[in-house]
C-alpha cells in the first residue's frame, strides 16, 4: 500500500466533502448526486414522455444527465467527482428511462375503450406490473455485466459518449475542445429540424423542391430550383401534377428537403421503390461512428432489404397491383421486412446467447465466488438479485392474477347504452362487439364496469356486467350460443391456457412473462451494446402476441398488462447496461451503480403513468378524446400496438415469417460472428433513412481509421461522435420542455 | 476461403427472405381449387382511368377494391381477380403446400449452414497459420502494460510531490494505448483458450481495468490518495491475469 501522496498546491484540488454514502475518501455516491438524479429524472422523464407521445420515439437521457450532472454539480455547487457525476447520471436515466416502456403500451387501452385513472384498479396494477418490470429488468441483466461488457466487449455507443463527457475535465484541453466542437455543430444541424415544432423556419422552407419538366403541358408558371417551370394547378387547388412528383397531392411538386430528412433518392431519379433517405440526425452519424465496422453490417442489411428485397417484391408481383411504386418500401416493410427482421432478432439473439454460454457461466461463477469472499464483491451479490427477481416476479404475479380475475370486457354484454362515462356524465353508448380502430378514436369513453357486479366465467373468460339485472339476464336469458356470440363478436377466442384455474394461469403468465423479460432483455442489451438501436416496440409486440396466444385473444388488459412490464423490463435492462458500461470506462464501482439504479428505476414508472392521467384528462377537456389521433398526444407507437391486437383478434400474423427469420438468424450466427443475426434483424426492422444517416457514421470511421488510424479515431473522433449525440439530445429535450411549456404553435 | 464462405451467406440469405417473402403469397393463376375460402391479407386494388382527361393524361388513376383485407374469397373473387391479371393475393393461412419459395428457402438455410461452415473453417485455418511475429502474443501485450503502471507506480513512488499532470498523462498511455490492446486480440485467445477459458482470464484482465480507469477519474479529480491505492490493486490484478494468461498457456 502507498503512503498518501502530497500534490502541489498548482495541481487538481479535491473537494472537501465526504466519500458519499458507501464510505471511501473518493466521493462516488453522494447525497447530492442522488437527488440531483432523482429530480432531474423525474423532470426528463415527463418531458420525454410527453414527446414520445407527440412524436413516437425517445431520446435517450444519459447523456443529457451527465452534461447538467457537470453544470450543476462542478458548477453551480462546486462539487462532485468524475464519479459522482457518474451517479447522478445513472439516477437520472434509471428513472427516465421506463418512460419509453409505459408510453409504448399503456395508451392502447385507451385507444381500446378503458378508461384509466387513479380511481381505477387497472391504473394500479398497471403502475405495479411495470415497476416489477423495471427492478426484473435490471435485477436479470446484472449477472450478464461482465459477459457483455468484459468479456464480449460490446461497444456501447452512447454509454462510450458519456464516458468521454464524464473525463472531460481530466481529458485536455484539444479533447474538451473537439467535444464541445461536436456539440456545437450537431445543435446547428438540429435546429432547423426542431424549429417547426416551435413556429419557426426550418429546414423544408428552403423549399428544395424536385424539378417539373417544362414538357408537362400549360398551367401556372412557376419559379422552381431557379428555373421557370410548369406547375399544374387546378382552380381549387388540386393538384394536376403526376402522381410521381407530388406524392402527397397538395399541387406543389415534392420537397426534397423536408423537416429532418434529405430524399436524396428522388433526387438522383431513383425508381419510387428505392428510397434512399437519410434522417437529419446528428447522433446517429455519432452512433454510427462509434459503431464502427459492426454498424456497417446494419447499413449493408439495410440495402438488402430496401433495396433488394423490395424491387425484388414488386417484380416477382408480390404486393398488391394498385399500390404505386413510391408506397411499395411501406408496405413491403409491413407485410416482409418487419416480421422477418424480428425473426431474425430472435433467432441471432438465442444463437447469440448459446454460443455465449461457456463466457456466462464463467461470469456467473466469478460473481458466486466473489460474493463468498470475505473481501467483499464489486459485483451485487448472487442472492440480492435472486431475491430482487423474485419480490418483483410476485408483484407480476399479484398484478396478472387480479387481472385474470376480473372481467375482461371494457362493456356490459346486455345494457350497452346508457352507460357512465368517466366523469359522471351519462352517454348513449354504442353497441358492444369489435371495435375498430376509427370508431375507438371517435367514440366516448367508457368507464369500467361496475366492479361490485361479480363477473361470469364463460369460454375462458370471466364476462362483467353493469347491473345485477344484466348479470341475471345472462345467466337466465341467454343461451350458450347467445353467450359464444357475444364472445365471437369480441374475437375472444380461447387461449392455451383457457382451461386452466384462473390462480394457476396467472402464475404461469407471471413466470412466462419474466423468462421472456430475461430474453428480451438481454435482446435489447445486446443491439443497443452493438449498435445504440433498440427494438423495443417489436418485442412489445412479439410479448402481446404471446399472452393473446396463452390467455386468449379477448385478453386485451393481461397482454398489455405484461407487455407494459416487458417494455419497461428491456428499456431498464439496456439503460443499466449502458450505465455499467460508462461505469467501466469511468472507473466506478459496479454494485453502487447497481444498488442505486435498482432502488431509483421503480420511480419512472410511477411518473410517467402519472404524467398519462394528466395528459388524458387534459385532452378529455380539450378534445374530447383522451388519447392518440384527434388530439397532440398521438401516441403513433401505442396505435402500431391497439393494430397489433386488432391484428391478432382477427387472424392476421404472419407467425410464418417469425418462425423462418428465426431459423435464419440461428443459422447467420453459426459462422464467425454470433450475433450476426441481431444486427441483421434490426437492419430490417428499422426505417431505413436512420439506417442511412447512422451507415455515414460508420464509413466515416472505417475511411479515417484507415486513413488516419484506429487511435488517432479513438482520441479525436470518439470525443468528435460523442459531441455529436450529445449535443442533438440537450436540444431535442430543450426544444421538448419548450413545447411542453406552451412555447409555439397550438 | 473466408471470403467464399461471406460471399455463401450473403448468397444464402438473399435466397432465403426471397423464399420466405412468399410464405402467405398464393398464385392467383392456381384456381378457385387452392384460393377458395382462404382469408385475404391485403387490400387488392386494381388502377381504373380516372377522369377528367387532364388528370389522367399526367398519369393520375383511381382505383377499384376486387378484394378487401379480412375478406373471404370465393368464386366472384377468384374470376375478378383473373381477369385483372393479378398475378398474388396475400392470405391469412399460411400452408407449405402452398409456398411457393419453400424450396428457394430451404436453399438458403442449405448455404447458411455451408457459409457458415467455411467462415469457420477459414478462420481457424488463418489463426493457425499467422506466425506469431506477426501479432504480439497477449503475453507481450500483457508485459507492456505491466510495465506501463510500474512508470506511474514509480512516479508515485518519488519523493517530494506529486506531479499531477505527468501522472495523468502517463495513466492516459496506459488507459488509453495499452489496455486496449489486450482485448483486441479476442479471436486468437478464445481459439486458443476457449471462449469460457478466455472469460476466466477476462475477469482478472477487466477488474485490473477498471482499477486503472478509477485511478485515473481519481487523479484527474485530484484524489491522488485514491489513484495510488487503485494503481497498486491494478498492478495486483494484472499479475493474477498473468498468472491466469500461464496457467491457460500451460506454463504452469
Amino acid at each position: 500500500m502507498q503512503e498518501p501522496q502530497r500534490h502541489p498546491a498548482s495541481a487538481r484540488q479535491p473537494t472537501a466533502h465526504g466519500g458519499g454514502l458507501f464510505g471511501g475518501r473518493y466521493p462516488e455516491v453522494t447525497w447530492p448526486a442522488v437527488l440531483f438524479g432523482l429530480f432531474f429524472g423525474a423532470v426528463m422523464n415527463a418531458a420525454i414522455a410527453y414527446s414520445g407521445l407527440k412524436i413516437g420515439f425517445t431520446i435517450v437521457g444519459s447523456a443529457i444527465a451527465a452534461v447538467l450532472g457537470f453544470g450543476v454539480l462542478r458548477g453551480l455547487l462546486r462539487r462532485g467527482s468524475i464519479l459522482e457525476v457518474n451517479i447522478a447520471q445513472t439516477v437520472a436515466s434509471a428513472v427516465n428511462t421506463p418512460n419509453s416502456g409505459v408510453i409504448f403500451t399503456v395508451p392502447v387501452l385507451w385507444l381500446l375503450g378503458w378508461s384509466l385513472g387513479p380511481g381505477d384498479l387497472d391504473f394500479w396494477l398497471i403502475t405495479l406490473a411495470c415497476v416489477a418490470g423495471a427492478i426484473l429488468g435490471g435485477a436479470f441483466i446484472v449477472p450478464l455485466r461482465k459477459q457483455m461488457i468484459e468479456v464480449e466487449r460490446l461497444r456501447f455507443p452512447s454509454a462510450v459518449g458519456v464516458a468521454v463527457i464524464l473525463k472531460s475535465p481530466g481529458a485536455g484541453t484539444a479533447k474538451s475542445l473537439v467535444l464541445v466542437a461536436g456539440i456545437v455543430l450537431a445543435m446547428l444541424i438540429y435546429l432547423p429540424a426542431g424549429l417547426p415544432d416551435l413556429g419557426g423556419k426550418g429546414y423544408g422552407d428552403v423549399g428544395w423542391r424536385l424539378d417539373v419538366p417544362v414538357e408537362l403541358g400549360s398551367g401556372a408558371t412557376a419559379n422552381i430550383d431557379g428555373r421557370e417551370a410548369t406547375v399544374w394547378r387546378s382552380g381549387s387547388g388540386a393538384s394536376r401534377l403526376p402522381v410521381e412528383l407530388d406524392r402527397d397531392r397538395n399541387g406543389e411538386p415534392d420537397l426534397l428537403m423536408t423537416k429532418d430528412r434529405i430524399d436524396v433518392g428522388r433526387w438522383m431519379g431513383l425508381p419510387g421503390e428505392m428510397q434512399m433517405v437519410f434522417a437529419i440526425a446528428p447522433f446517429a452519424i455519432g452512433a454510427g461512428f462509434l459503431s464502427g465496422k459492426a454498424g456497417l453490417l446494419v447499413l449493408a442489411g439495410g440495402i438488402l432489404a430496401f433495396f433488394v428485397l423490395n424491387p425484388l417484391a414488386l417484380r416477382l408481383g408480390w404486393m398488391p397491383p394498385g399500390l404505386l411504386a413510391h408506397e411499395i418500401p411501406a408496405a413491403a416493410f409491413n407485410a416482409i421486412n418487419r416480421p422477418l427482421g424480428i425473426g431474425l432478432l430472435l433467432g441471432g439473439a438465442l444463437m447469440g446467447v448459446v454460443a455465449s454460454l461457456p463466457a456466462i457461466r464463467a461470469a456467473l461463477g466469478s460473481i458466486a465466488k466473489s460474493g463468498r469472499s470475505k473481501l467483499g464483491s464489486d459485483e451485487l451479490g448472487m442472492k440480492t438479485l435472486v431475491g430482487a427477481a423474485l419480490a418483483a416476479l410476485l408483484l407480476l404475479f399479484i398484478a396478472a392474477d387480479f387481472v385474470e380475475n376480473q372481467a375482461f370486457n371494457p362493456r356490459c354484454p346486455i345494457t350497452p347504452a346508457p352507460v357512465e362515462v368517466a366523469d359522471g356524465v351519462a352517454n348513449e353508448g354504442t353497441a358492444p362487439g369489435q371495435v375498430a380502430p376509427a370508431e375507438v378514436t371517435a367514440a366516448p369513453q367508457f368507464a369500467p364496469i361496475d366492479r361490485a357486479v361479480e363477473p361470469v366465467q364463460h369460454g375462458g373468460y370471466r364476462v362483467g356486467f353493469a347491473t345485477e339485472e344484466a348479470r341475471r339476464v345472462w345467466a337466465e336469458q341467454w343461451s350458450d350460443i347467445e353467450r359464444d356470440q357475444f364472445l365471437a363478436k369480441q374475437n375472444a377466442k380461447p387461449g392455451f391456457l383457457s382451461g386452466l384455474p384462473s390462480h394457476l394461469r396467472a402464475l404461469l403468465i407471471a413466470l412466462i412473462g419474466a423468462g421472456w423479460i430475461w430474453f428480451a432483455g438481454i435482446i435489447i442489451a445486446q443491439c443497443t451494446g452493438m449498435t445504440d438501436w433498440s427494438p423495443i416496440s417489436g418485442m412489445a409486440l412479439l410479448t402481446v402476441v404471446l399472452i393473446l396466444a396463452l390467455l386468449g385473444s379477448g385478453a386485451v388488459l393481461g397482454a398489455v398488462l405484461i407487455g407494459a412490464a416487458l417494455c419497461v423490463a428491456i428499456t431498464c435492462a439496456a439503460d443499466m447496461m449502458g450505465d455499467l458500461k460508462t461505469g467501466h470506462l469511468v472507473g466506478a464501482q459496479p454494485r453502487r451503480q447497481q444498488i442505486v439504479e435498482l432502488i431509483a428505476t421503480g420511480l419512472g414508472p410511477i411518473i410517467t403513468m402519472a404524467v398519462l392521467v394528466v395528459i388524458t384528462k387534459a385532452n378529455m377537456g380539450t378534445f374530447g378524446v383522451p388519447i392518440g389521433p384527434g388530439t397532440d398526444t398521438t401516441a403513433p407507437q401505442a396505435q402500431a400496438l391497439q393494430a397489433v391486437i386488432l391484428g391478432v383478434q382477427g387472424g392476421e400474423m404472419p407467425y410464418a415469417l417469425y418462425g423462418f427469420g428465426s431459423l435464419l438468424g440461428i443459422l447467420l450466427g453459426l459462422g464467425s460472428f454470433p450475433g450476426l443475426g441481431v444486427l441483421v434483424g434490426l437492419s430490417m426492422y428499422l426505417p431505413f433513412f436512420y439506417i442511412a444517416t447512422y451507415g455515414i457514421g460508420c464509413v466515416l470511421q472505417i475511411v479515417l481509421s484507415r486513413f488516419k488510424g484506429a487511435r488517432w479515431c479513438e482520441h479525436w473522433g470518439v470525443p468528435f461522435a460523442a459531441g455529436l449525440i450529445v449535443g442533438e439530445a440537450v436540444l431535442a429535450l430543450i426544444f421538448n420542455a419548450l413545447v411542453l411549456t406552451g412555447v409555439g404553435p397550438s | 476461403m473466408k471470403v467464399l464462405g461471406f460471399l455463401i451467406v450473403a448468397l444464402a440469405l438473399v435466397a432465403g427472405l426471397v423464399g420466405s417473402g412468399s410464405a402467405y403469397l398464393v398464385r392467383v393463376e392456381r384456381g378457385p381449387d387452392v384460393l377458395l375460402g382462404l382469408t385475404s391479407n391485403e387490400n387488392v386494388l386494381v388502377p381504373v382511368p380516372a377522369a377528367p382527361a387532364p388528370a389522367n393524361e399526367r398519369g393520375d388513376t383511381s382505383t377499384q377494391v376486387l378484394l378487401e383485407r379480412g375478406e373471404r374469397i370465393d368464386a366472384g373473387h377468384v374470376e375478378a381477380l383473373a381477369r385483372a391479371n393479378v398475378r398474388h393475393v396475400r392470405v391469412e393461412e399460411f400452408a407449405l403446400a402452398r409456398w411457393e419459395g419453400k424450396w428457394l428457402f430451404a436453399l438458403g438455410v442449405l448455404g447458411l449452414g455451408l457459409g457458415a461452415f467455411i467462415v469457420r473453417y477459414a478462420a481457424r485455418a488463418a489463426l493457425a497459420d499467422a506466425p506469431d511475429a506477426e501479432t504480439r502474443t497477449p503475453s507481450a501485450i500483457l508485459a507492456e502494460i505491466r510495465a506501463g503502471v510500474e512508470r506511474v507506480r514509480t512516479r508515485l513512488q518519488r519523493p517530494g510531490a506529486v506531479d499531477q499532470d505527468g501522472l495523468l498523462s502517463d495513466l492516459g498511455i496506459v488507459v488509453e494505448d495499452q489496455l486496449p490492446a489486450f482485448p483486441a486480440g479476442r479471436d486468437r485467445m478464445v481459439a486458443r483458450f476457449g471462449l469460457g477459458g478466455y472469460a476466466a482470464l477476462m475477469d482478472r484482465f477487466a477488474a485490473a481495468e477498471r482499477q486503472l480507469h478509477r485511478a485515473w477519474s481519481a487523479t484527474a479529480d485530484g484524489y491522488l490518495e485514491e489513484a495510488a491505492e487503485c494503481v497498486e490493486r491494478g498492478a495486483s490484478l494484472l499479475v493474477e491475469s498473468q498468472e491466469e494468461l500461464e496457467r491457460l498457456e500451460g506454463v504452469r
